[in-house]
């Protein structure tokens, strides 16, 4: 149900953007959806990590993943257990860019058996990888039609993706990676039992929608090719605010079709889960040192509480206490 | 019934398989995903204990093995179901379940005729067994509770004088299988 | 085929072959048929006690929990409050991707196979009521956007359970985005304590501790009689007399302990270890008459509840005007005192960054808190070679190690009790990689858990960890489970006895005891429980022997 509906909405995306582009809407979805979206990104972006951080961190509460700085011979783990600033930035940055937490799962050995989790946890890390790197990469490739000149980050990217030099033009590798990783997310998502039962519409819509985009983008390229120069023309002129007349350009259909899946997905983001992106940067338990004993968390909205206050347990178990014979004195 | 054990200990395996799965269905969605395809004893002990027990009492049983063996062989199988939150009845109907796997796996043993009534009757005997350790282990979580209550403050009550000496209760009994 | 004793299919239709079709949003919880399975609610008078809002009398087996006409109000209200007042929580709510990684992490997943045990469904329980009122999303797609009304069946999910997760953190360490059901599930407890509905288990020890100081309610008398009692039992033992200090003004450090240790089974002879060490380096210490209690049920209560119970540590440091704090053997004591303290009830600047008086050692890592863990301390006393120890005193034990979750995954301390057990005794074995360390697994009754009436819920929360321990003993015989938290020694013996039968479980401090050799001594016979070390007896015997010839 989850799936289907999920589905049923990214098709129907592709069917609005054919029809659209058949009965001149172009600037509709070729100039005022785009920027409506990118608008929204950034306005919902901006405000979701200003909710975040509006929000404070009363507590130090890192998850502390192996031995701590502790006595100087003991051996400290620092990317397990940073201590100081520069160890919470390398331990974010090989979570950030190498999901060293999924990683986390492949170390298990044991005797006994075939071990199909942990083959399976792999997976998740390795496609996972696969489909963060490539979807980065395709998206660098794509700086191409906003910049004049390209610059040479994009070019060389390039030329590294389509390093196997298959078809004309060349093939890039992460297109087939990205739908191979894609095909994977999804599969996973059907085919294992406790998965399916956790997943969501909201987990189903962006992998269909980004599924839609890269089937939609590799379509543009090797077989409906389309008119690169005039989506340049397209996107320099939406980057100069000054956006070409689109019924001149004549994009075809199915470029229409990939342009609002995409626009889809920048309007999306910020409202959905795929905030992560902004999210894992400011995860307490991942971002904080264990240096607690050592460096004092303020918490910058301390509650007053009631406590029991001395002289009134003192009080309370006088007899006691004389029967002991504490002398309990202050200062 | 030598034959009919001899043809169902070389189906063991899809027998136990089958039964395993049925044990795991017992719980809802555990049959499924990790719970049933993992078989490190370590990372997946309720899944691994389904496993071994259906494949260690199906050997046992058709190889017309004794009811102390039995007893061992089921031990760890009916722990597991003593705590499961199921009812007696619930906790205990996957061993006669286990003819009805075996009429599946190998189809009616209508020649096999009075061997089929001896096999019944050797499952009926393992789940008479099984209820006597279902008991026991009902029996030591009683305990188990009893003893929590003491050694929560045991220092306190030995000195209120509230506490019997080092029996036996404490020296013997409890720990399974130490006899 | 008339004999046939099989039964029918229609008996055999009472057990539930197949997986409900339902998706969990529409699967409640069958409470009142899963006693056993569950905590007792707390009588009313210890929160109205402790000042707690709505506190009433209910029971989760009754259909009618007798709550606030108002309730949804008081916890959407509070969710509103939280979700501003914790980065936390909000965040945690919002960016979970439902990967799936953490879904095979959890004990109580792992021991009862209940779908909503999962760390990611756990989570989900409150976040389906986030979305639902706290987002665009929920409020217009619903169901479809994982969002769900707050019923009465939501809230009795959320009771059982939050009170099923021992908030061990195992699976944060897995979490691509360190999304930690701790901080979940303790801001859950805290909605439904708003609310009235919280366990006997936690709320009496909470309002014991706050009226008395510690979780069993012991009087400032019987605390002194309990300390004295375990010096004469030291004596006994060892043959030498130890002072037990209380209320001693102007001592170097203050020891705190988990109540536990003085009076429970078996706590109480690895308290009988500190007493024997602290007496053996001299230590110029003081217990607190008032600060009885180091560890802290608030913590599995609110924070609030945290903060008013931990407070009284740091005024007893300034009353007894000692430099700086030991704390002993105890798991969630240590993530409060580690992780909270001194954020909570701090700063500490009228104590000293701790120094070892026996080594010199000075514990930077401490310098703000002032608080060193007894195995950090020991550790480097054994390091410096200050203690006289034989390790052949611990022979009859094969010892194997839990990591106890808070020390592991809040602290990261993990090498110091390896290092002392390893120059105390012989026999040393690790369970196996995954289920140790920071991947430890739960002893299934952590977080206000280790009460009677839910034993069956944990023992199946602490299968994989009894398993493990199954495995060691099997493969290398050993017959000792060492740990250094309160709670796992009450919670570990029922749970290893049920699954592995024959292993003992003791704190690390029972074997430094055993392993010292003190001064004055007698010819020490016993070990800290009295009981007969064989192979001392042995060569005693042959000794006597031998005289006589």
């Amino acid at each position: 149900m989850n799936a289907l509906v999920s589905l049923l909405a990214v098709l129907s995306i592709v069917v609005i953007a054919f029809l659209g582009a058949g009965a001149g809407l172009e600037v509709l979805f070729g100039v005022v959806l785009p920027y409506a979206a990118i608008l929204t990104f950034l306005v919902g972006f901006v405000l979701r990590i200003v909710k975040w951080a509006k929000s404070p961190v009363p507590f130090r509460i890192p998850t502390v993943a192996g031995q701590a700085k502790s006595l100087e011979w003991i051996k400290h783990q620092p990317l397990e257990s940073p201590y100081t600033r520069r160890q919470v930035v390398l331990r974010m940055a090989l979570e950030v860019l190498f999901f060293r937490s999924l990683f986390r799962n492949t170390k298990a050995e044991l005797k006994g058996g075939p071990r199909l989790v942990y083959g399976a946890d792999k997976a998740l890390w390795l496609f996972g990888m696969i489909f963060h790197w490539s979807f980065l990469i395709i998206f660098i490739r794509h700086l191409r039609f906003f910049t004049e000149p390209v610059p040479a980050l994009v070019t060389g990217v390039e030329w590294v993706d389509s390093f196997f030099d298959v078809g004309l033009p060349a093939l890039f590798a992460t297109s087939v990676l990205l739908l191979v990783s894609l095909s994977w997310l999804i599969g996973r998502r059907f085919l294992d039992p406790q998965v399916r039962y956790i997943s969501q519409a909201a987990d189903y819509f962006p992998l269909f929608l980004i599924f839609g985009i890269a089937s939609t983008g590799v379509l543009l390229r090797h077989f409906a090719k389309t008119d690169v120069a005039g989506v340049k023309e397209l996107g320099m002129g939406l980057l100069g605010f000054s956006p070409p007349n689109l019924g001149e350009l004549g994009l075809s259909g199915l470029f229409y079709a990939h342009l609002l899946l995409v626009t889809a997905l920048i309007a999306y983001f910020p409202l959905s889960k795929l905030m992560h992106l902004g999210g894992v940067f400011m995860s307490p338990t991942r971002n904080l040192a264990n240096n607690n004993r050592a460096v004092r968390h303020v918490n910058p909205n301390p509650q007053p509480v009631q406590v029991h206050e001395f002289e009134h347990w003192k009080e309370e178990f006088k007899e006691e206490i004389a029967e002991a014979g504490y002398k309990l004195e202050r200062d | 019934m030598s034959e009919l054990l001899a043809h169902l200990h070389a189906r063991r395996e899809a027998i136990a398989a089958a039964w395993q799965k049925r044990m795991m269905a017992t719980l809802p969605h555990a049959g499924q995903g990790f719970l049933a395809t993992s078989r490190d004893p370590l990372m997946n002990p309720m899944g691994a204990t389904f496993r071994t027990g259906a494949s260690r009492v199906t050997e046992a049983l058709f190889s017309g093995a004794s009811r102390e063996e039995l007893e061992r062989r089921i031990d760890d199988l009916i722990h597991l179901r003593a705590v499961q939150g199921l009812p007696p009845s619930q906790a205990l109907a996957f061993i006669p379940e286990l003819k009805n796997v075996i009429r599946e796996e190998v189809g009616e043993l209508v020649s096999c005729g009075n061997d089929q009534a001896e096999l019944d009757r050797a499952i009926d005997e393992l789940l008479y067994l099984s209820f006597d350790i279902y008991v026991r282990c009902r029996e030591q979580i009683f305990a188990l509770r009893v003893r929590s209550m003491r050694d929560r403050s045991y220092k306190l009550m030995e000195r209120a004088g509230l506490l019997w000496e080092e029996g036996p209760e404490r020296e013997s009994g409890m720990n399974r299988g130490e006899p | 085929m008339a004999e046939d004793p099989t039964p029918t299919r229609e008996e055999l239709s009472r057990v539930e072959y197949a997986p409900p079709a339902k998706t969990w949003m529409d699967t409640g919880v069958d409470i009142p048929n899963r006693r056993g399975n569950w905590c007792y609610a707390s009588d009313a008078k210890h929160p109205e006690y402790l000042g707690q809002p709505n506190a009433h009398d209910w029971a989760p087996q009754n259909e009618d929990w007798n709550l606030p006409e108002n309730w949804q109000r008081i916890i959407l209200d509070g969710m509103k409050e939280r979700l501003e007042k914790y980065r936390s929580f909000r965040l945690f709510m919002d960016i979970c991707v439902r990967c799936g990684a953490c879904a095979d992490k959890c004990h109580f997943y792992l021991g009862t196979g209940d779908p909503k045990n999962m760390p990611v469904l756990r989570a989900e329980l409150l976040r389906s009521v986030y979305k639902r009122y706290f987002t665009k999303a929920g409020r217009m797609f619903g169901k479809l956007a994982g969002a769900r009304d707050l019923t009465i069946d939501v809230l009795k999910e959320w009771y059982y359970y939050f009170y099923q997760c021992t908030e061990c953190r195992r699976c944060s360490v897995f979490c691509p985005y360190g999304i930690d059901t701790a901080d979940v599930t303790m801001i859950g407890r805290e909605l439904l304590n708003l609310v009235g509905i919280n366990i006997g288990w936690i709320m009496e020890p909470a309002a014991n501790c706050y009226r008395t100081g510690n979780h069993l309610g012991v009087r400032p008398n019987t605390f002194k009689d309990n300390l004295d009692f375990a010096a004469e039992d030291l004596e006994d033992i060892t043959g030498v007399h130890v002072d037990v200090p209380i209320d001693r003004k102007g001592a170097e450090v203050l020891v705190v302990v988990p109540s536990a240790d003085y009076f429970a089974n078996p706590h109480y002879f690895t308290f009988l270890g500190y007493l024997a060490l602290f007496h053996e380096i001299g230590l110029d210490y003081t217990f607190s008459p008032f600060a009885t209690e180091g560890g802290n049920f608030g913590l599995f209560l609110s924070h609030d509840m945290m903060k008013r119970l931990n407070a009284k540590i740091y005024f007893e440091a300034r009353r007894l005007g000692v430099k700086w704090i030991l704390g002993a053997e105890c798991g969630h004591m240590w993530r409060v005192l580690h992780q909270y303290m001194d954020t909570m009830n701090g700063p500490a600047d009228f104590l000293e960054t701790p120094k070892s008086p026996v080594t010199g050692t000075v514990f930077t890592n401490a310098k703000a808190t002032s608080t060193v863990h007894i195995t950090e301390f020991t550790a480097d006393l054994i390091r410096h070679d200050k203690l006289d120890l034989d390790k052949s005193r611990n022979d009859h034990l094969k010892v194997t190690f839990h990591d106890s979750c808070n020390p592991a995954r809040a602290v990261g301390l993990l090498d110091e009790p390896r290092y002392i057990m390893k120059k105390v005794l012989n026999n040393f074995i690790e369970m196996p990689e995954n289920t140790i360390r920071e991947q430890t697994f739960c002893c299934g009754g952590g977080s206000g858990l280790g009460s009677d009436e839910n034993m069956e819920a944990r023992m199946r929360g602490g299968l994989p960890r009894a398993n493990a321990v199954k495995y060691v003993k099997d493969e290398y015989g050993v017959n000792t489970l060492a740990c250094i938290c309160a709670i796992d020694k009450a919670v570990l013996p029922p749970l290893i006895d049920y699954w592995v039968g024959g292993v003992e479980v003791a704190g690390i401090h029972e074997f430094v005891g055993n392993a010292l050799m003190m001064k004055g001594q007698n010819e020490r016979l016993t070990d800290l429980r009295n009981e007969p070390i064989p192979h001392l007896q042995k060569r005693e015997a042959e000794e006597e022997v031998k005289s006589d010839a």
